[in-house]
């Protein structure tokens, strides 16, 4: 009986010396490669966050710098709470992110995902006014937007649009 | 820079969610003294318990204006009226008491001092850890995930529809919220951000979670110390820090820390209750259970392991002729769980909710398991094998380990209900949870993908401290170190 509990408990402190070891080199690690956010956490208020965080993604999507980022900050400020948004972007990554993001970032503002501009754009547009707004995500705009609708902002890669009927 | 009053926003609700955990504490007389440690731990828990019953109440009963007056001052009354509640019970009981000289016993040896000296580094290491991961998470808004999809956006919806009111249920459908069935805990503490936010915060609502992670650092660390060597304790401390689900803990605003929270501090005191015959510990039972209870419906599964357990000891105890355990005062601590379950089932039928599986047209989940079982089990065992059991990162073999142990000195530790009842309890839920994932009613491998090493988890750091406790039970070597007292000096007059 002795000899089994004097082997299980030499097996025991092994293992935690194992577990425990490869976790402290693990954290040790971990701590190295949190201490540069520490600075910035300190530091940056909460749009300032969500725009470092766009920018990351604007690289990871090979947007141009501060598409997503203007993007959101110009809806944020121009439109209202309760504004229904047509997001245009061709590329479905993008699509899916922008949407994602923004309508989570914007609540309660509504989205909706189209690709392109389709041709009986106005008579969806005229059911949901008032507040409709039309975000492109891109490098040019549509031309019949220009015709139709008041623009609010732009960037380098992004149209934001204001539809009044 | 942050606004000052950012920083305000920032600390304010969290010193309240202390506090007023504090003032409950003090009314069933559970002070710093008694575990300086685990008392951090234990606040934080009861208190973001009581902060959810004060929001609840406040958004149940129509709150006009959406300003932090009104959730603040429901906290810091409660916090006041604990408070002096505890004054008065304390000075009704009060006997007077004869000084008494302390007894003294053996000190520490050098060796223990040691490992005293590196558990307390551990520790202070572990908490460093913990507070740059909250610090990196800060940097990244919720907009992924169940954080965001789920648990945020519940939150949101009711901040914006002003409470438990009609627009509520037809707000989660305008802005189509899954799972609508779940507990409200979460939602609820992210609400009570919002209010002091004065709106919605798209990352302060995550900080009531990020302390809670911290929380579980020093019940866990606690528990582990009343367990074993310093030096062991540290060491297990340490392996549970560095898993990868309880790094996310610190990262997200999930369900998945309160469950965490709950079944460290539920296991902690029923150990401390049954090991250290301390009865005083049973309202941290309660509270533990509650926030199971209230964190997640995975809950419902870990009760009904626990009765399960509790049914097969006691009949084990009539097969083999011994007398059942009398009904203990631990009984006490179902009580509050039991009561959340009721107010979750309350409000689901109040507003016509229920879990998306319960009206799925193939049938129910018995007909899915019974259907599925020959197909699903292979991919559901293997994954739980591979991707939990045997996976280091995730649960370093803690589940393995423990079972080897109960297996080696069957006799001693699973002589009686302390380590039996939570082990079987243990193995039932995740029993459970196998039997869930082979009748879901999705693809399996997306399921398990998304869900299952998350929901395993839940009870993994509980394990490890039950681990820690069997070794205790069986090794005393291995067990903490205790002062050797002498044997009192008794004067004898003969006759």
């Amino acid at each position: 009986m002795l000899v089994k509990t004097k082997i299980a408990s030499f097996l025991f402190i092994g293992y935690l010396l194992w577990q425990g070891g490869v976790a402290g080199y693990q954290m040790g690690t971990e701590v190295k490669t949190r201490i540069p956010d520490l600075l910035p956490a300190l530091t940056m208020d909460e749009t300032a966050r969500i725009r470092r965080d766009l920018g990351l993604w604007e690289k990871r999507l090979h947007l141009p710098a501060g598409t997503l980022q203007e993007s959101f900050q110009s809806l944020a400020r121009r439109t209202p709470e309760h504004a229904k948004i047509f997001l245009i972007s061709d590329d479905p990554n993008t699509r899916d992110m922008v949407l994602s993001h923004l309508k989570i970032l914007l609540l309660p503002r509504r989205f909706w995902l189209l690709d392109h501009i389709p041709s009986d754009w106005e008579s969806k547009a005229r059911s949901l006014l008032p507040s409709l707004f039309i975000l492109e995500i891109g490098p040019e705009s549509d031309p019949r937007l220009r015709e139709k609708a008041t623009l609010l902002n732009a960037g380098k890669g992004f149209f934001l649009w204001e539809y009044e009927g | 820079m942050p606004n000052p009053m950012d920083v305000l926003r920032i600390a304010g609700p969290l010193l309240l969610i202390y506090f007023l955990g504090a003032s409950i504490l003090a009314f069933f007389r559970i002070r710093f003294s008694k575990d300086p440690l685990a008392y951090p731990g234990w606040a934080l828990g009861t208190g973001a318990l009581g902060t959810g019953f004060l929001i609840f109440a406040w958004l149940w009963f129509r709150p006009q204006t959406a300003t932090a007056l009104i959730p603040d001052l429901l906290v810091g009354g409660a916090m006041l009226l604990f408070f002096i509640l505890s004054k008065l019970k304390e000075a009704r009981t009060r006997k007077p008491t004869h000084p008494l000289t302390p007894k003294l016993g053996t000190p520490p040896s050098v060796g223990i001092r040691f490992e005293r000296g590196i558990f307390v580094l551990v520790v202070l290491f572990v908490v460093a850890l913990v507070l740059l991961r909250i610090a990196s998470a800060s940097l990244e808004p919720m907009v992924a995930g169940d954080e965001a999809g789920i648990w945020s956006q519940k939150a949101k919806v009711l901040w914006l529809s002003g409470g438990f009111n009609q627009r509520y249920p037809r707000l989660l459908d305008f802005w189509p919220t899954p799972q609508k069935d779940y507990p409200l805990l979460n939602p609820l503490l992210q609400v009570f951000e919002f209010a002091n936010w004065g709106r919605i915060t798209l990352i302060a609502n995550r900080l009531p979670f990020q302390a809670l992670s911290l929380a579980t650092i020093f019940v866990l660390a606690a528990g582990l110390r009343k367990r074993l060597r310093p030096s062991l304790a540290a060491l297990i401390l340490l392996m549970v820090s560095s898993w990868r689900l309880f790094a996310w803990d610190s990262f997200e605003g999930d369900g998945e820390v309160l469950m965490v929270l709950g079944s460290v501090m539920a296991l902690d005191s029923w150990l401390r209750y049954r090991l250290d015959s301390d009865s005083s510990i049973l309202p941290l039972l309660a509270i533990g259970l509650s926030l199971l209870a209230w964190g997640k419906n995975e809950a419902l599964m870990i009760g009904a392991a626990l009765m399960i357990a509790a049914l097969l000891l006691s009949f084990l105890h009539i097969l083999r002729k011994k007398p059942i355990a009398r009904p203990s005062k631990a009984l006490f601590a179902l009580v509050p769980p039991i009561l959340i379950f009721a107010l979750n089932r309350t409000v689901n039928t109040h507003f016509g909710f229920e879990s998306p599986w319960a009206r799925d047209p193939r049938g129910t989940l018995l007909d899915f398991f019974v259907n599925q079982i020959s197909s699903y089990s292979p991919i559901v065992l293997r994954f739980f094998w591979e991707e939990i059991f045997f996976y280091a990162k995730h649960s370093g073999y803690v589940g393995i380990a423990l079972l080897l142990w109960i297996l080696t000195f069957p006799r001693k530790t699973l002589g009686e209900w302390t380590i039996t009842f939570p082990a079987l309890a243990l193995l039932g839920t995740w029993l459970a949870t196998i039997c869930v994932f082979i009748a879901t009613p999705a693809e399996v491998k997306w399921h398990l993908l998304t869900a299952a090493k998350r929901v395993a988890f839940q009870t993994m750091p509980a394990c490890a401290l039950l681990l820690a406790a069997a070794v205790d039970k069986t090794v005393p070597a291995l067990g903490p170190w205790k002062p050797a007292f002498p044997p009192d000096r008794v004067e004898l007059e003969l006759p």
